[in-house]
């Protein structure tokens, strides 16, 4: 066995540092697939929660009436309201704290499976502004970057070694582990308690007129 | 602090650290219960650490006479719990709730 020429090559090699180091990232490689594929079935098995309405705004609406923004369209906008009123289906795809990367990867995906009759975008005076966060909150976009080509091109706009990153299958679902457990609870779907995708806020505001910009203005 | 729009939104922060009459924060949102729960699994595991090295650690034999192929596999599941936990960029933020 010893004069085994096989095993002498592999006893040879596996004091090499470039050697150990490969069979180092086989392990990765190998890990990084069995773990990247079981977190994006339970990913992608989510039942409420911001993740799910994501993925249901860019996977699966056909609502005549979409509306995008951030948390104002999030909290205000009820679908059910403006399906009595307008009689047409209503999806709200409002996210908190998103700006306008998100909206516009969400109407190009939307785009790509069918026409929307009306969209209405919320949009804030931050909107406006070129902030960092914008482009670091692309990240929430980075689940369906394999298999929605549409949004690559704003999903890159994040840094320009996403594509490299994104060989990874682990990466895309980075910190994503609350959602997914919250996500697949039934806990979840009571607590947020979402109505095609609109999310409302069931407080008290106290003194709730001298909070209102529009009242204090006035004054 | 440093995200906070305005002098006096910082110093209404500080007010609200210092409040005592309200309730634990753990937030409402979603994504403000996703910072807190990795929040809470990295000083978890700080302060294991930190107490194991404090009480416990006279090195690590198993790890030291654990063979190559091994100490492989654990670098690999280390570097893979990095690329699920991490944070790379300001993708995780705290969204302001006061």
């Amino acid at each position: 066995m010893q004069n085994d020429p096989v095993h002498n090559i592999f006893n040879r090699l596996k004091s090499h540092l470039l050697f150990k180091l490969a069979v180092a990232l086989v392990f990765l490689i190998c890990l990084d697939f069995l773990f990247g594929s079981t977190i994006k079935n339970f990913y992608f098995r989510q039942t409420s929660g911001p993740e799910f309405v994501t993925t249901y705004s860019i996977e699966k609406t056909k609502a005549d009436f979409l509306i995008l923004g951030s948390s104002r369209a999030d909290h205000h906008y009820h679908p059910g309201v403006i399906e009595d009123k307008l009689k047409i289906s209503c999806h709200n795809a409002g996210r908190d704290g998103f700006d306008i990367f998100y909206h516009y990867a969400i109407l190009k995906a939307s785009l790509s499976r069918y026409k929307p009759e009306i969209v209405i975008l919320d949009l804030n005076t931050e909107d406006f502004r070129k902030l960092k966060d914008s482009y670091d909150r692309l990240s929430a976009l980075l689940p369906y970057y394999k298999d929605h080509p549409e949004i690559r091109e704003i999903v890159d706009l994040k840094s320009r070694i996403e594509r490299i990153k994104m060989l990874s299958r682990i990466y895309p679902f980075n910190s994503t582990l609350s959602y997914i457990i919250l996500g697949n609870t039934e806990y979840n779907r009571k607590r947020r308690n979402e109505i095609n995708g609109y999310v409302p806020f069931k407080k008290y505001i106290k003194n709730a007129r001298d909070q209102d910009p529009v009242y204090r203005n006035r004054k | 602090l440093i995200r906070s729009g305005s002098v006096a939104e910082a110093f209404k922060i500080i007010g609200k650290i210092f409040a005592f009459r309200s309730n634990i924060f753990f937030g409402d949102t979603s994504e403000v219960m996703n910072s807190m729960f990795h929040s809470v699994i990295a000083v978890f595991m700080l302060l294991i650490a930190d107490i194991t090295k404090e009480y416990f650690y006279e090195g690590n034999p198993v790890f030291e006479k654990a063979g190559w192929i091994a100490k492989s596999v654990f670098y690999a599941m280390l570097i893979t719990v990095i690329i699920f936990f991490g944070v790379f960029d300001g993708g995780q933020f705290i969204y302001f709730q006061y």
